[in-house]
C-alpha cells in the first residue's frame, strides 16, 4: 500500500463512519421523498444549465449559484476530516512523506470527494471553449468572455470553496452568507460578470478580516450553558442544520416564484413541514448529549422530567435564528406559521417518545391538515 | 442504624441481582454498609464498579433494592447527598475546568471549594478544557465533582488512579477528615491506614 492508497483507505473510512452517523436521517429521507431522490441526482445537471447559461435570469442566476456554492461548501467541509485524516493525524505526520506529496495527495483527494460536482462544470467549461474555438478568431473577444464569464466564474468559485472547506477553517461568512442576502433583493442592478466580480472581492475581504467571535460572558447559567457550550464545541451538526434549512428555502423560493399563485400555497406548505422537521431535529442532538454523559447527568439531582423540559426549551430557542431566515425570505402567510408550529411541536414529541419514527407524527398531521383542508373546499 | 457525626449513615443492598448480558455479577446480594469506611477489593470483573454504580443510583438492578439511609437511590432526592468519582462517569470534555465547576456547584447548590482546588493543583488548569487535562488532572477534578457538595455518602472507584505524590496526599488528607461514610473500590490499600475500615471482599462470577 502506497502513501495515496493509505491516504485513500483512511478517508474511505472516515466517510464510512460518517455515512454510518447518518444512517437513521437517510432512512428517514429515504422514507419520506423516494420519489424525490432520482429528481435530486439531477439537480446538479439542473443547475450547470442555469449557471451555464448568459441568458437565465439574473435573481434565478444568483440563486441558483449561491445554492450550488453553499451545497459544495458544506459537502467537503463534512468529507474535511477525512481527507486531511485528523483521527490519524499524529501517525501521518510521523511518516517520512515529504510536504509536496503529502500536499500533492490531500489536492488529489479533494479532487476525488468533491467528484462530479467540481468535475462536472469543469468538464463543461472546457466543452464550451472547445465548441467556441471557431469563433475565436471570428468574434470580438468581449463577446467571447461575456459568454464563457458565467461558466468560468462557476469552476473558479467551486475550486475555491471546495479546497478551501478542507484547507481554510475561517467559514465564508461574508461570501456564503451576507452577500448572497444581500444580492437577492438587487439582482438586477449588476451584470451576471459584475456579480461574480462581487463576489470575488467579498471571498478576498473575508480572507483579510477576523472571524466575528463574540465571548459568552458569564451567560447563559446551568444546563442552558452546558447545552450551549456543547454546540459551540462542536458546531458542525448546527451549521449543517442551518445551511441544510437555507438550500431548502432558497431551492423552494425559487419553485415558489415559478410556480402559478394558486399552487404557490402548497410549495409554501411542503416548505413548512420540511422546515419543522429539520429544525425539531436539532433535539437529536440534546438527546444524545444526555445519552453520551448519561451516568453524570444522572447523579445530578435533577430530575429526567426536568432534565427533558431544558432540552426542549433550548432546542426551541435555537429554533429562532432558523425562523428569522424563513422570515426574510417572505414565503410564508399566516396559515404557514401555523402548520410550521404545528409540525415542529409533533416532531418534537416524535423524537422524545418515537426517535426512530419520529415523522410518523408529523406526516400524520399533514394528511389530517390535508384532509380538513380537502372538506373545507 | 448507626448513628456517627450527627448525622444517619447506612448504605443497603437488599437481594440485588444484576446481569451482563449472560453474566451474573450479582445474585441476591444482601449487604448493610454503616462503617464510615468501606474498601471494596477483589479482582478484574469482580463487580467493583458495578458496586459503586449501583450505591450511586447510576444503573437500576435487574432485580432488587438499593437504599441509603432508608432512601432509594434511584430518587432525585438522594441523588443530593451521593458523590461518584469513577471512569464510568465520564465528565463533559467541552467545558473547561471552570465552566464544569460553576456547572457542578449550580446543580448541587453549593460553594466553591478553594481549599481542595488548591490541593489538588487544580487552579492552573481553570481554563483548560477537560477533555485536554492528563489522566491525573481528569482524575483529581473527577475527584472534587464528587466532593463538592459534601455528600453524606462519598463513592470512589480507583482514588488513586493516575495521582502523583502530592495529589495521593491530598487525598489522604481528604479522606481521613471526610465527615460522611466513604466507599473506595481500588486495588491498592489506600484507606487502610484509617480507623474502623471494613474490607469487602467480592469475587469474579464465571459466565452462565
Amino acid at each position: 500500500m502506497n502513501y495515496w492508497q493509505f491516504r485513500l483507505r483512511l478517508y474511505n473510512e472516515s466517510l464510512k463512519q460518517w455515512l454510518d452517523s447518518i444512517k437513521q436521517l437517510s432512512m428517514g429521507i429515504v422514507a419520506l421523498f423516494p420519489l424525490a431522490l432520482p429528481a435530486l441526482i439531477l439537480l446538479p445537471f439542473i443547475a450547470w444549465g442555469i449557471l451555464a447559461d448568459t441568458s437565465s435570469e439574473n435573481t434565478l442566476y444568483l440563486n441558483t449559484l449561491w445554492c450550488y456554492l453553499l451545497f459544495i461548501y458544506s459537502w467537503m467541509l463534512i468529507q474535511r476530516h477525512g481527507v486531511l485524516a485528523t483521527q490519524h493525524r499524529y501517525y501521518v505526520d510521523s511518516l517520512a512523506v515529504t510536504d509536496v506529496k503529502r500536499r500533492w495527495c490531500e489536492t488529489g483527494l479533494i479532487v476525488y470527494s468533491a467528484n462530479i460536482l467540481l468535475l462536472g462544470p469543469l468538464c463543461l467549461m472546457l466543452l464550451m471553449i472547445y465548441g467556441a474555438a471557431d469563433r475565436f478568431f471570428t468574434f470580438p473577444l468581449l463577446h467571447i468572455v461575456e459568454q464563457l464569464a458565467p461558466i468560468f466564474g462557476l469552476v473558479v468559485l467551486v475550486s475555491y470553496y471546495s479546497v478551501s472547506a478542507v484547507r481554510v477553517p475561517k467559514l465564508p461568512w461574508l461570501s456564503l452568507l451576507i452577500l448572497p442576502l444581500a444580492a437577492i433583493s438587487m439582482a438586477d442592478e449588476f451584470a451576471k460578470t459584475q456579480w461574480l466580480v462581487l463576489w470575488c472581492v467579498a471571498i478576498i475581504i473575508e480572507r483579510q478580516l477576523p472571524m466575528p467571535s463574540f465571548s459568552l460572558g458569564n451567560w447563559p447559567k446551568g444546563l442552558f450553558r452546558l447545552q450551549l457550550q456543547a454546540d459551540l464545541q462542536n458546531p458542525r451538526s448546527e451549521g449543517l442544520r442551518f445551511v441544510g434549512l437555507l438550500l431548502m428555502t432558497i431551492m423552494l423560493g425559487i419553485m415558489f416564484n415559478g410556480v402559478k399563485h394558486e399552487a404557490q400555497s402548497y410549495v409554501a406548505g411542503f416548505l413548512s413541514f420540511c422546515a419543522a422537521l429539520l429544525m425539531a431535529s436539532s433535539l437529536f442532538d440534546s438527546q444524545a448529549l444526555l445519552r453520551l454523559y448519561q451516568p453524570y447527568f444522572t447523579s445530578l439531582p435533577i430530575s429526567r422530567y426536568v432534565l427533558q423540559s431544558y432540552c426542549l426549551l433550548y432546542v426551541a430557542v435555537k429554533a429562532l435564528p432558523g425562523l428569522l431566515l424563513l422570515s426574510y425570505f417572505d414565503l410564508f402567510s399566516a396559515m404557514h406559521w401555523a402548520l410550521w408550529l404545528m409540525f415542529y411541536v409533533t416532531s418534537l414529541v416524535g423524537i422524545l417518545y418515537r426517535p426512530i419514527w419520529f415523522f410518523i407524527s408529523p406526516i400524520i398531521s399533514a394528511i389530517v391538515v390535508f384532509l380538513l383542508m380537502s372538506l373545507a373546499h | 442504624m448507626i448513628k456517627q457525626q450527627g448525622s444517619l449513615r447506612l448504605l443497603e443492598f437488599e437481594k440485588i441481582s444484576h446481569y451482563y448480558q449472560n453474566r451474573c455479577v450479582f445474585n441476591d446480594f444482601c449487604i448493610k454498609i454503616s462503617e464510615p469506611m468501606v474498601l471494596i477489593s477483589g479482582p478484574n470483573g469482580s463487580g467493583k464498579t458495578t458496586l459503586l454504580m449501583l450505591a450511586a443510583g447510576l444503573i437500576t438492578p435487574d432485580a432488587g433494592k438499593v437504599s441509603f439511609n432508608q432512601q432509594s437511590v434511584l430518587t432525585t432526592e438522594s441523588k443530593k447527598h451521593i458523590g461518584i468519582s469513577a471512569s464510568k462517569v465520564a465528565l463533559p470534555g467541552f467545558l473547561t475546568v471552570a465552566e464544569l465547576l460553576d456547572f457542578h456547584q449550580r446543580q448541587f447548590n453549593c460553594e466553591p471549594n478553594e481549599h481542595w482546588l488548591t490541593q489538588f493543583g487544580l487552579k492552573q488548569y481553570w481554563h483548560t478544557q477537560v477533555d485536554n487535562l492528563s489522566l491525573g488532572n481528569y482524575k483529581k477534578l473527577s475527584l472534587l465533582t464528587a466532593v463538592l457538595h459534601q455528600p453524606k455518602l462519598l463513592l470512589l472507584d480507583e482514588p488513586a488512579n493516575g495521582l502523583d505524590d502530592k495529589a495521593r496526599l491530598a487525598l489522604n488528607l481528604l479522606l481521613s477528615d471526610y465527615p460522611g461514610q466513604v466507599i473506595i473500590a481500588s486495588h491498592e490499600a489506600i484507606a487502610s491506614e484509617h480507623q474502623q475500615v471494613r474490607h469487602i471482599q467480592l469475587q469474579r462470577s464465571e459466565p452462565a
